[in-house]
């Protein structure tokens, strides 16, 4: 790689990071209940590294959905701001078009997307043992963890 | 046991047999001609794992034992994840454990339509008797089935139509939930714990983490493979392996077989290579009651209703735990939020049609190996009617509310939103589901023109090499099919070894 390349590749990823970033605290609604309990720049580190790791047609198709979901030019999308820049209700209402999309390939791309942040979120333990995931946790990793439920 | 990881310097041997593959196919032919005194090497492209070396979250097991860490899907409408494993035992590994011996139905229609009559049912009964023992099968116990399941049970009964436990392959298994992710007890015997040890005990060499590319070919004859060994970030190792056999078998599973032998120019000139693939698509229902059900404690997949007969529609259990089951949920922001809150109250129950649906394995630039499958009408209608026929037992069964992976109908709340479903037309598209069972691309048939292998698995025009794996089951089943695979490779094992193997 041509330090030229490096330098593009990097800042679209530290760009890539913020808009992941953006995406989970938006599926989740910002919600300080869920945000208190993950590490999510751990959470952000996970999914990065299972992107890095995938078929090469979906490591492609997922770096640039995730230009799609902050850029989105019609007909994707008619809104005029980036994602990132929303503010809280407007980005789920932007996610929720994507969602209830009739727009195959629109619900698809986001699905992909969540796919990839949303198990990586649930497996934070904190989180885990909110939503009463204890005994099968602790079967699993042979550890104690305690927190108060969700 | 070879650990191709860690390996540091080239093999080449000769042996009587080489299967690729450790799966319900492979795994088992290497068992039945290693005890029948052959000389077998087992090549197994993932790594080998230890019942305590599943430690793991689900979505990190997924990471480290499913082929492509997970992302394997149909392209079509609509995209169907489709599992599979890449690990000592393959999909055995990492499956849910059900047995269904193949149903009569189906040996019928292979005898009477496709003229197969050397698959005959009455002389599959003793090997499937042995298959069982090998595995043993064994009917699973209320006592550990997950509650998404007995609430299911409980809700069948009162409508006075109940169900059955399914039978499993385990000993002693404690319910700890984790059948898709590794068992860490050692309870499931998936082929990495049940055929494989016993294939080494009689004398058969593993390979671990070594991918088979090249066949090596004299003619149209087969006499043997060289792979390639990786580390576990499947990079190569630079080392390789060569076997020398006049008997090769392909065992790979149901989409990577294919094109490995077109790869290799094997049967590239038969039509059939490829194609006739079926996959058995799934979906589930969840439903949220007023009770805490904690669906992840207890064997996820226990107990099931049968319309296959009737319907084409086999019901079973299922449950995931949170981390698999947050990418499926149908909802973003707050919603997701009180789903994933709610988890602990919500049963599921899941259901799998026999499909007439037909796909095809091909290779594509940038792509690879990339499966094609459109769901066809008839199957879409099936799994609609299978959604709402699960909605209307969960919300006449007293949930409070049912949640489905169909796009428009992702909450069902009363019987007027039930009516709406039983009542609508719903597209490919719509649907949100996965495959567990891909079958039928190098299927048997009578001739080169129906099929990729004749009654003895061997690929037609073709010397020294075999297909022994999902692939060759000639149609749908719809059932589990690993006992089937399992059963047609002890017979397969018996032609090789020139003697019938029964129990
Ligand atoms: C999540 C899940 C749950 C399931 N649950 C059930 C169930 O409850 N009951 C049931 O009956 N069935 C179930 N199945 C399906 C069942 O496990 C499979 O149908 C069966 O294991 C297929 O057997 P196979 O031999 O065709 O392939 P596999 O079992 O997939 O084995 C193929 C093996 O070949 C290896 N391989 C492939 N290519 C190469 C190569 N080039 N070089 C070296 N090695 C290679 C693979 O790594 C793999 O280990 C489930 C499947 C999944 C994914
Ligand atoms: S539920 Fe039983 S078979 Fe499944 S992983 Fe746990 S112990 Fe093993």
């Amino acid at each position: 790689m041509t330090r030229f390349e490096r330098a593009i590749y990097n800042f679209l990823n530290a760009r890539g990071r913020e808009i992941m970033k953006c995406l989970i605290a938006t599926l989740c609604a910002d919600d300080p209940a869920i945000i208190s309990r993950v590490r999510i720049q751990r959470v952000i580190l996970r999914t990065e590294k299972a992107i890095a790791k995938m078929p090469l047609f979906y490591f492609v198709v997922l770096k640039i959905g995730v230009y799609l979901l902050e850029y989105a030019i019609p007909p994707l999308s008619w809104k005029i701001r980036p994602f990132t820049s929303m503010n809280l209700d407007q980005r789920l209402e932007y996610l929720n078009t994507w969602s209830s999309s009739r727009f195959y390939y629109k619900r698809m791309i986001l699905k992909l997307l969540i796919s990839l942040c949303l198990p990586r979120l649930y497996s934070e333990k904190r989180l885990l043992l909110s939503i009463g995931f204890e005994r099968a946790l602790q079967g699993r990793t042979r550890k104690r963890w305690s927190t108060a439920p969700l | 046991m070879v650990d191709g990881s860690t390996l540091r310097e080239h093999i080449r041997e000769n042996f009587d047999v080489v299967i690729v593959g450790s799966g319900a196919g492979g795994a088992v032919v290497a068992k039945e001609l290693a005890e029948g005194g052959m000389r077998v090497a087992l090549v197994e492209e993932g790594p080998a794992f230890a019942p305590q070396d599943h430690r793991d979250m689900a979505v990190d097991a997924i990471y480290r034992m499913y082929r492509d860490r997970g992302f394997t899907t149909t392209f079509g409408k609509p995209a169907i994840p489709i599992p599979m494993g890449r690990v000592l035992g393959g999909t055995t590994a990492i499956n849910s454990g059900t047995c269904f011996r193949t149903p009569s139905k189906i040996f019928r229609h292979w005898n009477e339509e496709l003229g197969l009559h050397e698959l005959n049912e009455a002389e599959f009964q003793p090997i499937f008797d042995r298959v069982e023992r090998e595995i043993n099968v064994e009917p699973s116990d209320f006592a550990v089935m997950s509650r998404a399941n007995t609430i299911f049970h409980e809700l069948l009964q009162n409508r006075g139509t109940p169900g059955k436990p399914l039978r499993r392959n385990i000993r002693k298994c404690d319910g700890c939930g984790y059948c898709c992710y590794g068992c860490a007890t050692g309870a499931k015997q998936s082929t990495d714990v049940s055929y494989v040890p016993k294939a080494i005990r009689a004398g058969a060499t593993v390979y671990t983490n070594c991918t088979v590319e090249k066949f090596l070919i004299k003619g149209r004859r087969v006499h043997g493979l060289r792979g390639r060994f990786t580390d576990l970030d499947y990079a190569n190792t630079g080392y390789t392996l060569e076997i020398n056999a006049p008997v090769v078998v392909v065992s790979g599973g149901t989409i990577p077989t294919p094109q490995l032998l077109r790869d290799n120019g094997i049967a590239v000139e038969n039509w059939n290579l490829g194609r006739h693939l079926t996959i058995h698509p799934t979906t589930k229902v969840y439903a949220e009651f007023d009770e805490v059900i904690n669906g992840w404690e207890g064997t996820p997949q226990a107990y099931y209703l049968d319309l296959h007969e009737k319907d084409g529609i086999m019901f079973e259990g299922i449950f995931v735990p949170p981390d698999v089951a947050a990418m499926m949920v149908p909802f973003v922001g707050r919603r997701l939020n009180e789903f994933m809150r709610n988890y602990k109250h919500m049963a599921a129950f899941g259901l799998l049609i026999s499909d007439i649906s037909q796909g095809r394995v091909v290779k594509m630039p940038f792509l690879g190996t990339t499966v094609l499958y459109n769901l066809v009408p008839e199957d879409v209608e099936k799994i609609r009617k299978g959604i709402a026929f699960l909605a209307r037992v969960f919300l006449e069964g007293g949930a409070k509310r049912v949640y489905t992976l169909l796009h428009g109908f992702s909450e069902i709340n009363n019987a007027k939103d039930l009516e709406r479903l039983e009542n609508a037309r719903v597209r490919a598209e719509d649907i949100e589901g996965a495959a567990f069972h891909p079958l039928g691309t190098c299927r048997m048939a009578k001739s080169q023109k129906h099929g990729v292998v004749d009654t003895s698995h061997r690929v037609f025009g073709w010397e020294g090499i075999y297909v022994c794996d999902g692939s060759v089951i000639p149609t749908s089943l719809g059932v589990n099919p690993q006992e089937t695979i399992m059963a047609f490779a002890t017979r397969f094992a018996g032609i090789v070894l020139g003697k019938k193997i029964t129990d």
